[in-house]
């Protein structure tokens, strides 16, 4: 690993004066020591945002609930604010890698890095959830289903650090799962697929709301805008589904690599779509 | 740009002067002299580098010596106390959870971080939790076994055998002639 | 109390889970300088220049080694063929290959120095799979053939004076073309295998240094120091006794780490760079250094409608990658067993060792016999379902029997492979097979498959032994056999302590310092139990013989009435009458001073004539079966193993745990094979060489049963009845797994291994089932 200077701020204003363009914030870093070793980066100061404690909570907040960018995937995963509740981020946090990488791991280094198959990305866009932004003149928030500009690539500005996860407040009557397709146990996502879903008030069978992400078949995660209005105000039966597995699949934009074909991937929309929705249905109804 | 820096390892405290880039698993073995941690794919995912630090169980290949400055470091080393094996590592001898014992430091670490943390798993609890410490020799069976004699306190059963065996070789070696001889 | 067949704890196990236990990478040398490795971004180029001068002169280089340091004479090195390179001379022949090695005082500056070298290729046209490099006007890898042959290996094979095609080796008997006419159905089927890597956890690492009177010292992670020392003092001209090689604890090598790999460069730099060298590989480079052999099997069946085989005629060709290594080897073993271990009158068996632009490849666990097994296995089943047999029935009315002569003229012996057959299949409640399991729910279903293999071991071959007994009843080993993991200090201590009558923990058993250590061929090919424990129990029994005869003396006894117990001589059957073994010393010596020796060796005598490939293939054979149950999600085409099963005939197992150990072991890594495993490569490229991209199994994908069961007919031959029995539960996972799947789908086969996902859900989608390569243009 190429050599660079090292600084462990106290708080957000410290770190935020350190992010200089020459500088990398460091959260868990599974993912940015291996670009290091790549030479994938040029910076010269890592900024370790470990020891700021306020970016590490995970709290209540407006009805919903407040993930700090730095709470590791283990904590998020074990959380009893978003068990029960988020059942698609909680599947997913506890998904991500091995215990070894869920206890370096953040969230918000799942996000700020990028990658087409984070985990944690589609169901916070199912979820309807906003990334918290802040630099020496403020704090903004971006949707987390704009977050994303392309593999790598996020809408965060230079100098901007990502601080927070606000996920609103989960409705009545509505649900949420994530589905991933792996090869081993270890494998990184092949695809995922999460799905929120929130019934009608008045007949149970009939979806009001829905939002599906799909992960890995595109350049960034991304929502399925036809899938979702298939299933708004439609009675889900079989048919709608599946219908709204073709959908997701036709939006999805897979390509083939050493994982897995895009032909594959693109059917594996479809069929993971199809069980995402169905289990955001069941918990939706109360009935899982 | 070197740094000195006090790493608590074990209980000790080790001095050590490094670079920022330093990471724990080179600190550990290089400057603090502890070999037992191995290093087996570099991107923490084999799970031979698995240490505990502030009671959670991490890769040592992708953690920076520099943030564990004051945190509490465990390692193999760390284990077994005035000679005594600790029940994890009695297990692995008394059930064979090891062949050419590479990754079995790490195995181990990850088994004790469980314990620490839910001293009843399951076996499929045990299987998440060790699924990114892999093993190429034993087809981790006889790992999976290791780890639940101690949960289900089967270790010092065979303990038990063991010290009846050691006493009779003993008591052989003992007798008659060959403390005679051991005059000569 | 026998301690023949005890589950004898570890000898190793203390230092094993204590972080105590030394490995090459843990040991500390004075002035140790690091080594990096510059390595070819071509398959196939032509090395215009190369210049080291910038990064010679940076500081902290203490030296560089490229072709300019080479001597003409030994600049390669191979233990068949000397095909391969130190570093690369006139062409690189596969990406990743090493054109230069920096040397220096920290692993940051020899990287940096790397960026300084300056090399310029010429792209030459690669040639990537072996079908297209044995065809005529295919690129040519090796222009002009090595003909020297090594000293290790010479004479044992069928050389080939074409192309690509380095070795060929074929058997036969009775009339194949005959056997075909005659039978009612006759078979014809393609199936390949990928190139795996070995994924042993601790990556490749040695040490080298030259001391003051010219010796030199190399400590290796390797299999077998004992032929590595004889091709480095061939390669540095010397004489054996000045190359001294050391194994610390090897973590792991399941073939990979046999033959020369990193110990001829850093034996070359260390020279150059007056000081002692060490080169740790990376985990990507570990997947550029050895793999297995890719395999494109075609099998042509003919068979009787009662089930009864008349004639099989396979093609195996092996893709050895870019230098030979043991691909003649390799392809000759997979090449003598390719027809299984069937009673088939009629055969022919031809198979192939082939070139081509990817990296070397080497011996890997089974040593190219899961290749043909996959192949004849998976047909097996399918032959079995037209003839509307169960293939359980239909493997038992061909297989082998004791006394049967095989198809290569070796008379089996102790064969207990219908035992592991029935073991196996019962494990799994095997019902016949054309019954699946009910389906699960939704889109779950289950299947069941068996399988068998045969396998030999390499013969001839030799280990000697040597051991002392000291005046207090204790015994030292020596031998230089590795533990690899296998537990070879254990099962070796056990059998010499039966035979001295001592407490296991009385023996200690070195491990191999080749300045101390008699020569051993390899720990490879499950030989250690057979060979190395043939010429410890030949060695131990001399020094008994020499207690018996003391004691004989002393205790005014006949020789023949006396046995040796507890550290002790004594008459059989009167236990009041004995001697400790101090007492024998002090009457030989007059005191508690001395040792007794025994020096022995076991050779095993054979070999095949590569011209009638027919002669003694094997001083035993291994024998297993496996039966699994498996539940594919027709979905997404995930295939679960959810029993796994194994029975392995081990003549005798000396410790049971550490066989049950080698089993499983076996089975995970073939269910990694079957499931996952293959390195993939983008134009020559290798494009998965890390975990995370090549998927080895882990904890989770464990089956929830999984069983290792063991057979024991006693070989005749081998020490205690022992056979070797450490590759033998590999060879039939990968058909077993298969024959399951294709039972789950109502019979659609999956030729290819491994079985992909998407290969899978195309086969239940009817679309095509056979994505093998054509054998067209064989000769």
């Amino acid at each position: 690993m190429r050599p660079f200077h090292y600084r462990a701020p106290r708080s957000l204003d410290e770190a935020l004066a350190l992010l200089t363009p020459q500088a990398v914030p460091l959260a868990g870093g599974t993912d940015l020591f291996l670009k290091m070793e790549r030479r994938q980066t040029q910076a010269d100061t890592v900024v370790d945002l470990k020891r700021i404690p306020e970016l590490g909570r995970i709290e209540a907040a407006d009805g919903g609930v407040r993930i700090g960018a730095l709470a590791l995937m283990d904590s998020l995963g074990a959380s009893s604010l978003i068990a029960g509740q988020y059942e698609a981020l909680t599947r997913s946090a506890r998904v991500v890698g091995s215990i070894q990488t869920r206890n370096r791991a953040t969230l918000g280094g799942n996000l700020a890095n990028a990658s087409p198959a984070a985990d944690t990305a589609t169901p916070l866009m199912a979820l309807g959830a906003s990334a918290e932004a802040a630099d020496a003149t403020g704090t903004r928030q971006v949707p987390v289903d704009q977050l994303f500009l392309g593999p790598g690539r996020t809408a965060l500005r230079d100098g901007e650090l990502l601080t927070a996860v606000l996920v609103p407040a989960l409705p009545a009557r509505a649900g949420s799962a994530f589905q991933r397709c792996v090869r081993t146990a270890m494998d990184i996502a092949l695809v995922n697929c999460a799905a929120f879903v929130r019934l009608d008030g008045d007949d149970p069978d009939t979806v009001a709301e829905a939002r599906i992400a799909l992960g890995a078949v595109g350049p960034t995660p991304l929502r399925t805008a036809s899938a979702e209005n298939c299933l708004t105000g439609a009675r889900l039966d079989e048919r709608v589904v599946e219908e709204a597995g073709e959908c997701a699949a036709s939006d999805a934009q897979p390509i083939d690599d050493v994982r897995a074909g895009a032909d594959y991937r693109r059917e594996m929309v479809r069929v993971l779509t199809r069980r995402a929705i169905w289990k955001a249905f069941r918990r939706a109804r109360g009935e899982a | 740009m070197k740094r000195e820096m006090v790493l608590n390892v074990n209980g000790e405290e080790h001095d050590v002067e490094i670079e920022p880039n330093r990471l724990l698993l080179e600190a550990l073995r290089e400057d603090v002299g502890l070999t037992g941690t191995k290093e087996g794919c570099s991107i923490g995912v084999c799970g031979a580098c698995s240490v505990i630090v502030d009671g959670r169980l991490v890769s040592a290949c992708l953690t920076l010596a520099a943030a564990c400055e004051g945190k509490k470091i465990e390692t193999i080393e760390g284990l077994a106390r005035d000679g005594e094996l600790h029940p994890l590592q009695r297990a692995f001898v008394q059930f064979g959870g090891f062949q050419c014992g590479i990754c079995t430091p790490g195995q181990i670490m990850a088994a004790k971080a469980l314990l620490d943390h839910n001293p009843n798993p399951t076996t499929d609890q045990v299987k998440e939790w060790m699924s990114a410490n892999l093993c190429r020799c034993t087809g981790y069976y006889k790992i999976l076994e290791s780890v639940m004699a101690v949960v289900e306190g089967k270790v010092d059963e065979g303990r038990r055998d063991e010290a009846v065996r050691q006493a009779r070789i003993q008591s052989l070696y003992q007798s008659d002639t060959y403390k005679s001889n051991a005059s000569d | 109390m026998s301690t023949i067949g005890e589950n004898a704890s570890r000898v190793d196990g203390p230092a094993k889970v204590t972080g105590a236990a030394q490995y090459t990478g843990d040991l500390e040398f004075p002035g140790l300088v690091h080594v990096k490795a510059l390595r070819s971004v071509h398959p196939h180029a032509r090395l215009v220049s190369v210049d080291a001068r910038a990064a010679e002169a940076l500081p902290g280089v203490a030296a560089v080694l490229t072709r300019a340091d080479l001597s003409p004479q030994n600049s390669h090195f191979g233990p068949v063929v000397k095909d391969q390179p130190i570093v690369a001379v006139d062409r690189v022949r596969y990406a990743g290959e090493v054109v230069a090695a920096v040397a220096a005082e920290e692993p940051d500056v020899a990287e940096e120095a790397l960026d300084l070298i300056q090399v310029e290729y010429e792209p030459l046209e690669p040639v990537l799979d072996p079908i297209e490099a044995m065809s005529p006007g295919a690129p040519v890898l090796h222009e002009s053939r090595v003909q020297s042959e090594s000293r290790l290996d010479k004479g044992h094979y069928r050389y080939e004076d074409r192309g690509n095609v380095l070795t060929s080796y074929s058997v036969g008997r009775g009339d194949v073309d005959e056997g075909f006419v005659a039978s009612d159905l006759v078979f014809e089927d393609t199936y390949t295998t990928p190139k795996i890597q070995h994924g042993h956890l601790e990556p490749h690492v040695v040490a080298a240094s030259w001391d003051a009177t010219g010796k030199l010292t190399v400590h290796s992670a390797t299999q077998n120091p004992s032929s590595i020392r004889v091709q480095l003092a061939e390669l540095f001209e010397l004489p054996q006794s000045m190359v001294r090689v050391v194994v610390p604890y090897v973590g792991g090598g399941y073939g990979g780490k046999v033959h020369l790999r990193l110990e001829p460069l850093a034996a070359a730099l260390a020279r150059k760079a007056r000081r002692p060298v060490q080169w740790k590989l990376t985990r990507e480079e570990v997947f550029l250094t050895g793999h297995c052999h890719a395999a494109v099997v075609r099998i042509k069946t003919g068979v009787k409608r009662d089930g009864t085989i008349l004639a099989r005629q396979v093609e195996a060709v092996y893709d050895t990658g870019a230098y030979a290594l043991t691909g003649p080897s390799t392809s000759r073993n997979g090449g003598e067993v390719s027809g299984g271990p069937y009673r088939i009158p009629h055969q022919r068996l031809t198979s192939y060792c082939v070139y081509t632009n990817t990296p070397p490849t080497g011996p890997y666990r089974g040593f190219g016999v899961p290749q043909v097994c996959w192949a004849y296995e998976a047909q097996m089943d399918d032959m079995a379902r037209r003839l509307e047999m169960d293939p359980l029935e239909m493997r038992l009315r061909n297989l082998v029997h004791d006394g049967d002569v095989f198809v290569t003229g070796d008379t089996l012996e102790a064969v207990g492979l219908e035992d592991c057959l029935r073991a196996a299949a019962e494990a799994v409640e095997w019902r016949g097979g054309a019954e699946q399991a009910p389906r699960a729910a939704g889109p779950l279903v289950r299947g069941k498959g068996v399988a068998v293999m045969i396998k030999t071991t390499m013969t001839p071959s030799h280990s000697s032994a040597g051991l002392r007994l000291n005046a207090d009843g204790s015994a030292t080993l020596l031998s230089g056999s590795v533990d690899i993991g296998q537990g070879v200090q254990t099962t070796l201590a056990q059998m010499v302590s039966e035979v001295l009558g001592i407490p296991r923990e009385r023996v200690s058993v070195t491990l191999p310092d080749t300045d101390v250590t008699p020569f051993d061929q390899s720990t490879s090919s499950s030989r250690t139990v057979f060979s190395m424990g043939n010429a410890a129990v030949a060695a131990a029994r001399q020094v008994a013989d020499q207690l018996l005869e003391i004691g004989a003396g002393e205790l005014e006894a006949d020789p023949a009435d006396l046995e040796l117990r507890d550290g002790h001589v004594q008459v059989a059957g009167v236990p009041e009458r004995r001697l400790a073994f101090g007492d024998l010393f002090r009457a030989r010596f007059g005191g508690a001073v001395g040792s007794l020796f025994g020096n022995a060796g076991f050779q095993s005598r054979g070999g095949v004539d590569p011209a009638t490939g027919k002669g003694k293939a094997s001083a035993f054979f291994f024998l297993s079966a496996c039966a699994a149950e498996v539940e594919v999600d027709t979905e997404t085409g995930k295939v679960r193993v959810v029993r796994l099963v194994t029975a392995v005939d081990a003549g005798k197992a000396i410790n049971p745990r550490q066989c049950h150990l080698q089993n499983q072991g076996s089975m995970l890594m073939s269910l990694g094979s079957s499931l996952f495993e293959e390195m993939v490569f983008d134009n020559g490229q290798p494009i998965n060489c890390t975990f995370l991209s090549y998927l080895p199994p882990s904890m989770q994908d464990h089956p929830e049963t999984f069983t290792s069961l063991l057979v024991e007919h006693p070989h005749p031959d081998g020490p205690f009845g022992a056979k070797g029995m450490g590759e033998a539960a590999l060879g039939p996972v990968e058909p077993a797994i298969g024959n399951a799947v294709a039972n789950a789908l109502g019979g659609s086969r999956l030729k290819d291994l491994p079985l992909r996902p998407e290969r899978v859900v195309e086969v239940v989608r009817g679309g095509a089932t056979d994505w093998g390569r054509s054998l067209q243009g064989l000769p």
